[in-house]
């Protein structure tokens, strides 16, 4: 626990040096909701109370959490390459006579877990004075918390893998990010979506994140864990299910990924 | 034996469409666009005990990557070693709690964004720093003054000051050090060989390094060049130091007639040659007229090329 807990203040203090990072995070949810969210709220909103039981505005702000779960440790993995070429991570690694792997990943995961959370408490926040019909409950503040976390656990952790097969950014950007976004339901209701597609969009972890969100805050319709699941099992089990699959992808990647940690030390990084 | 080494051998594999020698005294070329291997070295095999013990050899030749493979940084190709009867490689995680280490890097793997003392304070719960010796030894390197600078504000100097810090507060049976003197002011230069001194004499020390000074530190003195690891008599290399000048002449002409002296570098702007004492007079004498000419110490790794040069390269 020591150790976990010196992770985190290092990465928070890591991160509040990267002001204007860590400024525009934030600022992203009020824009978002200010620009697209709106307009589209004012085109789509009869349809989607029609069909989903909710407007369009408090659907997309629910899923928009997850982009945080994304992009903060996405935006994180270049750096973190650095760091293990050039910063502590890589003495630590030679130097520690404990295990600290699994401390150095949870803690990063727990610093940007608190940061998508934050992005969520804002949309929320914000969200009051449009009216939106969110129900909160405690398990499904835990729910939402947990499910944050396990997010940004998966990202983080395929960052990881990841960065030991590819080499920039962009590659991220583009291999991940974008079908991540588009198939996980993020921007719509993934009913609508082909067959196949479907498919695709129900192995992404995210997509059953976002669902687990939206069933706790708008209810089972808004969820989409019928269209993800084909209508198999009831509401309950699908949750469950849902759960056990983003604990179970985030489980297996945190293992990969503590064991590949050691070997991010030995790339150099060319300028 | 501390660290026992037998036929370690390591080397790079480099692509690159520029030509680039085979090894760092050969003066053949790479082919372009291919990939070629470079051996850093090769099949060496040491013996060290507690103690200071020296690697030297000219840049390039393999200091660092040697203190890497010995730190467990890198692996090594082939061969075996151990450190303090834990196998390198297969017990790498017993090595790591029983060595400290510093290498050249950046900023010596520091957070260039978090201060000095944010760093001290995040490595002192992680690898169990004591606080109160790191505090000493700051104020011994004359660094205590800049606990709240960013890291990365840092001058090279005193970036590595507290990377020796930190590897000598970890407090390890074991030290591997490159260059624990080099880019130092003088004060902290004496500082460091007087702490080197006083802890050689309980634990086993590696430093690599080009200063002569360094070596009067040694038991042991290796000789790293041309992907080989020979042991050479401390003494014996001290008094063939001290029996030679090298002569830097700026802005050459091709007409200097330095033929049969031993040329340890050249370029357009300079030439550096090494002359036994003896002949010094004889040789400024001839470059009369010629008015920039510098007459200084050799370094060891210029000694090291003297010798290689004798025992004619390939075959040293």
């Amino acid at each position: 626990m020591p150790l976990l807990y010196a992770f985190i203040k290092r990465r928070f203090r890591v991160v509040l040096t990267q002001k204007s990072f860590f400024i525009f995070q934030l600022a992203q949810p009020l824009i978002w909701l200010l620009t697209y969210g709106l307009s589209i709220n004012n085109a789509l909103s009869k349809a989607f109370e029609e069909i989903l039981g909710t407007n369009f505005l408090a659907f997309e702000a629910l899923g928009l959490p997850m982009l945080f779960s994304i992009s903060f440790p996405l935006a994180n993995s270049l750096n973190m390459s650095l760091e293990f070429s050039l910063g502590s991570p890589r003495i630590i690694r030679l130097l520690s006579s404990h295990d600290w792997r699994a401390s150095f990943i949870l803690a990063d995961v727990a610093v940007y877990a608190i940061l998508s959370l934050l992005a969520l408490f804002e949309l929320l926040v914000i969200s009051f004075p449009f009216g939106f019909p969110y129900s909160f409950s405690l398990i499904g503040f835990l729910s939402v918390v947990l499910v944050i976390f396990l997010s940004v656990l998966f990202t983080y952790s395929l960052a990881i893998v990841l960065s030991k097969v590819l080499l920039s950014v962009s590659s991220y950007v583009s291999l991940l990010l974008l079908p991540f976004f588009l198939f996980s339901g993020i921007y719509y209701p993934v009913m609508y979506l082909p067959r196949l597609e479907l498919l695709i969009s129900a192995v992404i972890p995210y997509s059953h994140a976002i669902a687990i969100i939206r069933y706790f805050l708008l209810g089972y319709k808004a969820s989409q864990l019928g269209a993800i699941w084909s209508g198999l099992f009831n509401p309950i089990t699908q949750i469950a299910l849902s759960l056990t699959y983003l604990i179970l992808f985030s489980f297996i990647l945190l293992v990969l990924a503590s064991r590949l940690l050691d070997k991010l030390g030995t790339r150099e990084v060319l300028f | 034996m501390a660290i026992e080494a037998r036929e370690l051998s390591k080397s790079f594999r480099i692509n690159s469409k520029l030509p680039i020698p085979m090894s760092p005294s050969s003066k053949k070329a790479g082919q372009e666009g291919v990939s070629i291997e470079r051996k850093v070295f090769d099949r060496i095999s040491f013996t060290l005990d507690n103690g200071i013990s020296c690697v030297v050899g000219p840049n390039g030749s393999g200091k660092t990557t040697l203190i890497r493979v010995l730190s467990t940084d890198i692996p090594p190709d082939s061969g075996s070693c151990t450190v303090m009867s834990y196998d390198l490689v297969k017990e790498k995680n017993h090595v790591r709690s029983i060595i400290s280490t510093m290498f050249q890097g950046g900023s010596y793997f520091f957070d260039n964004q978090l201060t000095v003392g944010e760093n001290i304070a995040f490595l002192s719960e992680v690898l169990e720093l004591d606080k109160e010796k790191i505090r000493e030894l700051m104020e011994v390197m004359g660094v205590n003054d800049y606990i709240g600078f960013k890291f990365g504000f840092l001058s090279h100097g005193n970036k590595k000051k507290m990377a020796l810090i930190r590897a000598i507060a970890l407090d390890r049976p074991v030290l591997l050090l490159d260059e624990p003197t080099s880019d130092l002011d003088f004060a902290a230069r004496m500082a460091v060989r007087k702490i080197l001194q006083d802890i050689g004499e309980k634990k086993t020390v590696l430093i690599t390094t080009h200063e002569i000074e360094d070596i009067e530190l040694c038991k042991k003195l290796l000789i790293l060049y041309d992907a080989a690891l020979k042991e050479y008599d401390r003494n014996s290399i001290l008094k063939l130091a001290n029996s030679f000048k090298v002569i830097s002449i700026e802005k050459p002409n091709d007409n200097l007639g330095l033929e049969g002296y031993v040329l340890l570098s050249k370029s357009r702007e300079q030439i550096r040659i090494l002359v036994s004492n003896q002949e010094v007079e004889e040789l400024i004498r001839k470059l009369q007229g010629y008015t920039q000419v510098v007459v200084g110490k050799p370094n060891i790794s210029e000694i090291v090329i003297y010798i290689s040069r004798l025992n004619n390269r390939s075959n040293w």
